[in-house]
């Protein structure tokens, strides 16, 4: 609730007093008014403003980028990894790994936006090694794919021992 | 609706001070109660050098017609150069992983052909890791913890040296004396299981490995490689200062365990053979080891197309196997498929492991509006467990998603789909859909929800275009809305989405 107090009540000359003392700096603050600084002065977001659904796909993260691998650690969290797919008829997500170990391709999601990737899901193996992780967007004939480059660790402890179920 | 410029704020304030306000009424209630919401921000790529994906935090939005200011951290550029021991020689394409809290996902750069580094980051204190051959050659990588990277950061490029490192030999020795070729060994800074080093061997001819390593303390596995064909049993020498003095070889031996074959099947209900991808866990105890062991995890992960062998030590193991994510165009067909078995030498070879796919689930997603009636949009199906496969479905007319898929506890998301004009209507709804033990349905309500007007904002350098600002609900972490800011003169930086009415 937004409540108004009644400091108003006392003879004209205080409220005018008060008014001119709070308005003085409003005033100056107007004089140096810029234009659109730092916002646009006026918008009308009902007649003009719209998103840009332009591109099938945008604003992936982190960055596909040949030289930003993104380190996945076994052991820990989840990696978000997701892009603004727009107008889409097919998303599919692939991992591909070009070395060892052996599994070399595999679906791992379609529709979404956005993937979690668990480092414990990817392939296991004691020697760090490179993978993708890519998506794949289609609409009508045009295709668009791109890809992030992965390094995946082993932990310490994964040779440690756990109980196996009996 | 239209907003007055800025510089009629001024005569607005000061007019009701001037007419007074003798009968001080309230001012009635704002239409809308206003909320706060956690909003992210994501940036277009790599190239662009003014903005950086980042958590802005927790903001509030008044309601009505006030706008949801997202505030962001204007990235600062950093660079650095990256030397060889000695600081002479620069060291080209070397990995740099950058990690903090706050900042979306590890990021990382590697340095280009003349050893020089550079990266616009937002401003925080972050672990470095500096590795030659992006840890997957032989070279070990620098740690650097907790570097600050403000705007005072850049005044000088940092300089990034590796330690020196000196070369080591060893061994890998079975139980009767004679090296063990083909085994991987792992080299992990003592105490520090989790932070890679980047150097893992495998040895070769009579057990024989070498590589490079900075004076310190090491933990050091031993263990057969990702496709489980050197049947020894996994070992972890902890916390060895290596290398060793004087030149001397170091034996990693192995306990004496004793190794069956074993042979595996993989195959749907009506016993077809398929094609999969298996994973092996195996519990190598020490019981009955006349030497010390403290036992381990035999692991390894391959694939088959039907039928596999392999000769396995002694232990208590357990087989898995994910079934295809079906892609495109079908259902999910088949479950997970799991086994037990012990490899026992006193009870010689186990019989077969067969592993058969289960079968699938049936799960039923019901979607409604806020007034209870079947609404449209699409549903993001995801696991939340191993292999964590995610899926998304278009709802019937009738509000509907009927999905074949791995038994599992699914976390669900509703994207509501726009009305005729193209505008949001509502936020996203969430549940969870639990297959786990049978069948199962869930019903899941679009939230009432209101349209909002946003602006993506810096201090220094006013509005921000072209950021996707992802809003999430600051209890449960769960995505509410995502937009995009425009990038246009007119409206750089204003974004409009829905966000649910607090409950």
């Amino acid at each position: 609730m937004i409540a108004r107090s009644c400091v108003w009540e006392g003879p004209a000359i205080r409220r005018l007093l008060l008014a001119t003392a709070v308005a003085l700096p409003v005033f100056m603050a107007g004089c140096i008014w810029l234009p659109n600084w730092p916002f646009a002065d006026t918008i009308v977001p009902g007649e003009d403003f719209a998103e840009d659904d332009s591109q099938l796909v945008s604003h992936c993260t982190p960055h596909q980028d040949p030289r930003v691998p993104v380190l996945m650690r076994r052991g820990a969290a989840a990696t978000s990894f997701s892009c603004r797919v727009r107008n889409a008829d097919s998303v599919l997500w692939h991992v591909r790994i070009p070395g060892e170990p052996s599994v070399r391709d595999y679906v791992i999601a379609t529709g979404v936006e956005r993937l979690d990737v668990f480092p414990d899901d990817l392939p296991w193996s004691p020697r760090p090694y490179r993978a993708e992780l890519e998506i794949a967007v289609g609409q009508g004939t045009t295709n668009r794919s791109s890809r992030w480059q992965l390094i995946v660790t082993s932990h310490a402890d994964d040779l440690a021992r756990i109980e196996a179920t009996p | 609706m239209r907003r007055l410029p800025s510089r009629f704020g001024p005569i607005l304030l000061v007019a009701p001070m001037l007419l007074g306000a003798a009968d001080c009424q309230e001012d009635p209630l704002p239409q809308i109660p206003a909320r706060t919401i956690r909003a992210e921000l994501l940036d277009p790529g790599p190239n662009v050098s003014d903005r950086r994906s980042q958590d802005s935090g927790v903001v509030s939005w008044g309601g009505d017609q006030n706008l949801l200011f997202v505030p962001m951290r204007r990235p600062v550029s950093v660079s650095a150069q990256v030397f060889e021991h000695g600081g002479t020689t620069p060291l080209a394409d070397v990995c740099v992983f950058l990690d903090t809290a706050g900042v979306l996902s590890d990021l990382g750069r590697s340095s280009d052909s003349t050893g020089n580094w550079g990266y616009g980051v937002v401003p925080g204190i972050y672990d470095v890791m500096v590795a030659p051959g992006c840890l997957v050659g032989t070279t070990a990588a620098l740690l650097e913890e907790e570097l600050e990277i403000n705007t005072a950061t850049p005044a000088a490029p940092l300089t990034w040296t590796l330690p020196p490192a000196l070369p080591m030999r060893g061994r890998v020795v079975g139980s009767d004396g004679l090296g063990v070729a083909g085994a991987t060994v792992t080299a992990y800074r003592a105490g520090e299981p989790e932070l890679p080093l980047g150097i893992a061997v495998t040895s070769g001819e009579g057990g024989v490995f070498a590589f490079d390593l900075p004076q310190g303390f090491y933990d050091l596995t031993v263990s057969t490689p990702w496709n489980g064909l050197v049947p020894i049993p996994p070992v972890t020498n902890r916390n060895r200062p290596l290398p060793p003095a004087a030149n001397l070889e170091l034996g990693l031996n192995l306990p004496p365990v004793a190794t069956l074959p074993v042979r595996g099947s993989l195959m749907d209900g009506s016993g077809n053979l398929l094609s999969g991808r298996i994973r092996l866990e195996g519990d190598v105890a020490p019981i009955g080891f006349p030497v010390e062991y403290e036992g381990g995890t035999f692991r390894a992960e391959f694939d088959t197309d039907g039928e596999w062998e392999l000769l396995l030590p002694a232990g208590l193991y357990t087989a898995t196997s994910f079934p295809p994510h079906p892609g495109l165009f079908s259902e999910q067909t088949l479950g997970l498929a799991t086994a037990d078995f012990a490899v026992e030498p006193s009870s010689g070879p186990p019989d077969d492991v067969a592993l058969v796919y289960s079968e699938p689930r049936l799960g039923r997603v019901v979607v409604r509006d806020a007034e209870g009636d079947p609404a449209q949009g699409h549903v993001n199906l995801r696991m939340t467990s191993p292999p964590h496969y995610a899926y998304q479905l278009a709802t019937a007319e009738d509000g509907v998603v009927v999905a074949s898929l791995i038994a599992d506890l699914y976390d669900v998301e509703v994207v509501p789909a726009r009305d005729a004009d193209g505008n949001k209507v509502a936020a996203r709804a969430h549940g969870e859909l639990d297959l786990r033990e049978s069948n199962a349905e869930v019903d899941l309500w679009l939230p009432q929800s209101d349209v909002y007007e946003g602006v993506v904002v810096t201090a220094d350098q006013g509005q921000i275009g072209n950021m996707k600002v992802v809003l999430r609900d600051p209890e449960t972490g769960k995505i509410v809305d995502d937009a995009l800011s425009d990038n246009t003169d007119g409206f750089r930086g204003f974004f409009r989405g829905v966000m649910p009415r607090a409950r």
